[in-house]
């Protein structure tokens, strides 16, 4: 198991960035009134955010690093790494992180690249930046998002309905004595096709039968695929045990962590995440019900909106959970208690 | 674990299930299932019994006996 800390590296300051554009679960058309119904209860999505046709996840990114680094007058000089996370890339080729770098203005010094993780891409792109940025010093951009609203049907009921599109910035900082951060990170190809687009990469390239719509399911095979109850059980089983070793190797108790905030998969998910931790709702923020899942973005956009459960944390230390397609999962301990967390932006 | 009992273990997942459950029933076709009721349904046996119905089960499983089978055999 992938459990390490990452010493004297802080994260400066977090924003996030959703489109402005409103959908509602309530006059989704492709389900009857009482799948809406059980749909919203379950899911606890009542209303999504959806990008208008050319907004890309790098957009949305873009938006929020550019409030982020104005806010905290950040001289992009000083920043040597830029990873983008995402699903959702500009291009198949080439990688959306270097197109990022010149449109922020980084210098040609800066490393860039791009990671393709979803709903634990937050967890895994904090560790991948941290890692580098005690070798190249300075400061690094860590860029997560997705417009996962373009890779459903919207006449997919078991999908569609449940995403929505967010794009986030990070700025984190090499600083001699800044608290570790503590990893716990695995993954689990076995389940790799438990949300899956399967045409249109190298092992099934778009054909003409890519196209073809099952009527059944409401979806093609160049759209993704979501199994609903492998997800869940995945995220049951394997979540709650990567958390408490966590702790167990940072030597916390669950009541020493000011609070959790986990992936945004469902209210289902996520109450029993709590209840089984034994922590009431204040200490597990959901944004679910405003903002979707928001895939990779969740956990930024989630702490955006929580800066009230941060202020009543009074310091201490809090978990950030992500779990999802892969299967890929991972916990990350760490100190926010100096970040400038950024009020949620629109565009 | 009895029939009697799993069925009651089966109705206990929904909300308010008004019709009438038997081991014949075809419950894909109950007015109130749907994907989210399948979660739903997995959750309360997984939390009463431990017992975890997987995706395949459910796909493949047409009445409540087929349930019951898969589950009398985990």
């Amino acid at each position: 198991m992938a459990k390490f800390a990452i010493d004297h590296v802080s994260i400066e300051g977090v924003s996030a960035c959703v489109p402005q554009n409103k959908v509602f679960n309530r006059d989704y058309v492709y389900q009857s009134p009482k799948e809406q119904a059980q749909f919203i209860k379950t899911t606890g999505i009542e209303e999504r955010r959806i990008a208008l046709e050319g907004t890309t996840a790098s957009d949305l990114c873009l938006a929020a690093a550019r409030r982020l680094l104005a806010q905290l007058a950040c001289d992009t000089a000083e920043i040597n790494l830029l990873v983008f996370v995402s699903q959702t890339p500009d291009y198949k080729i080439p990688c959306t992180a270097t197109i990022l770098q010149d449109k922020l203005g980084l210098s040609k010094r800066c490393l860039a690249f791009d990671v393709n993780l979803g709903c634990s891409g937050y967890v895994y792109g904090l560790s991948i930046v941290a890692s580098l940025l005690t070798h190249l010093k300075g400061k690094a951009l860590l860029l997560v998002g997705d417009v996962s609203s373009t890779c459903v049907n919207p006449k997919d009921k078991t999908a569609a309905p449940l995403f929505s599109d967010a794009g986030s910035a990070s700025l984190l900082r090499y600083q001699k004595g800044s608290a570790p951060m503590y990893f716990n990170l695995q993954s689990d190809g076995a389940g790799y096709d438990a949300i899956i687009t399967p045409d249109g990469g190298a092992r099934n390239p778009i054909n003409d039968a890519s196209f073809t719509f099952d009527v059944t399911l409401g979806r093609s095979r160049a759209d993704m695929i979501l199994d609903g109850i492998k997800v869940f059980n995945f995220s049951r089983r394997e979540v709650l045990p990567n958390v408490r070793e966590l702790l167990e190797y940072t030597g916390m108790e669950i009541q020493d962590i000011g609070f959790f905030v986990f992936h945004q998969a469902n209210k289902l998910m996520n109450d029993m995440l709590a209840k089984k931790l034994g922590i009431d709702s204040e200490q597990a923020p959901q944004t679910l019900a405003k903002l979707g899942n928001t895939s990779s973005a969740s956990i930024p956009v989630t702490l955006v909106q929580s800066v009230h459960q941060m202020q009543l944390s009074m310091g201490k230390e809090i978990v950030l959970s992500g779990f999802g397609v892969g299967l890929s999962w991972g916990s990350v301990q760490l100190d926010l208690s100096k970040t400038n967390i950024l009020p949620l932006i629109e565009i | 674990m009895e029939m009697h009992d799993f069925i009651k273990l089966f109705k206990e997942s929904f909300d308010d299930l008004q019709e009438d459950v038997k081991p014949s029933t075809q419950f894909k076709q109950l007015d109130q299932w749907t994907s989210m009721q399948a979660l739903l349904l997995i959750a309360h046996v997984d939390d009463t019994t431990g017992f975890v119905f997987s995706s395949e089960n459910i796909r493949d499983a047409v009445t409540i006996e087929d349930l019951y089978q898969i589950f009398q055999a985990g």
